[in-house]
């Protein structure tokens, strides 16, 4: 990718912080949004600052590469504005998807709930609403970074 | 800007522009007034006022009749099936939607954080299945919508299409 403007992320080291951040993110937020068991104050602080550190990661690799921004006319050339458009319409088609199951699924675990499924509080929409923002934010990055043969051969 | 994309001929249903625009703002407004605006004013067991459901009916249908319209079956077909123009339409459709919704989402996130504040102001579990839903259907129909306000009117579009 071409540098213009602020020096951007390395592909390698956006592919190594995308990878922690798809562990460690859900690892925290399941463990401390969803809690499946009963947490320890050093457990509920462990997973707290894995979240926290996760976080931090993303943020390095949004701020570190071009991902969802609009790039100033000209700062793209036609290959690399065709594969910002690509990953950018992978991330939008994953959030349809996403957000089509979120709904589905709540539905069903609320309307009737003849499944059986667990009642889902409405805190638990916003906070699926929340990280997909955060989804959404990095995943185009993550996807170039991904896509970004050129570099990693070099 | 652009023309009427080729692939609309072969679309089950097919609408002028204007037809297609007039649908763009009932969805949107369906959506926004119907399901936000009944999340805001439910009743007190969480349901929507009658009103709301009518409204968002309304979006409801014309979500659906602009989806399977030409220009959103173009939005949901794989570049196999379009040629280099209607992909190049159909990926900026797809990146303004991306970033329309990353920014709907943030005023979202922005907006938990002051309703957290603000006692009684989080959503039940009815309200929250309409936020859902809500965001759902606009993504799924923005593409489309786009496409339909991006295209340039030709001089004879005042009617539907044979």
């Amino acid at each position: 990718m071409a540098r213009m403007g602020m020096a951007r992320m390395p592909s390698r080291k956006a592919r190594l912080l995308s990878i922690a951040v798809a562990v460690l993110l859900p690892v925290a937020e399941i463990g401390l949004i969803i809690r499946p068991w009963p947490l320890s104050p050093v457990t509920e602080a462990g997973l707290a600052v894995i979240f926290l550190s996760a976080m931090a990661m993303a943020t390095a690799v949004l701020v570190g590469t071009p991902g969802w921004r609009r790039e100033l006319k000209g700062a793209l050339d036609e290959r690399e504005a065709i594969e910002t458009a690509k990953a950018l319409s992978l991330s939008y088609r994953i959030m349809g998807l996403l957000l089509l199951a979120f709904t589905l699924w709540f539905a069903l675990a609320t309307r009737g709930n003849s499944l059986g499924m667990p009642a889902p509080s409405a805190m638990l929409v916003v906070w699926l609403l929340i990280n997909m923002l955060w989804l959404q934010l990095i995943l185009p990055s993550a996807i170039l970074a991904w896509r970004d043969d050129a570099e990693m051969e070099d | 800007m652009e023309g009427t994309p080729a692939m609309a001929a072969n679309a089950p249903l097919k609408l002028s522009l204007r037809t297609a625009r007039i649908l763009s703002l009932l969805v949107l407004g369906g959506i926004g007034i119907g399901y936000l605006g009944g999340a805001i004013m439910a009743e007190p067991d969480g349901t929507a006022p009658i009103a709301f459901v009518f409204v968002r009916l309304i979006g409801l249908f014309s979500a659906v009749a602009l989806f399977i319209e030409g220009r959103g079956q173009m939005t949901q077909s794989s570049d196999a099936m379009l040629d280099e123009r209607e992909r190049q339409l159909r990926d900026k459709a797809y990146v303004a939607t991306h970033q329309i919704m990353v920014l709907t989402l943030f005023a979202f996130f922005i907006w938990s954080i002051i309703a957290k504040l603000i006692d009684g102001r989080m959503p039940g579990q009815e309200q929250a299945l309409d936020l859902l839903s809500g965001f759902a259907i606009t993504s799924m129909a923005l593409p489309g919508i786009i496409l339909a306000w991006r295209e340039q009117p030709l001089a004879d579009d005042e009617g539907e299409a044979p």
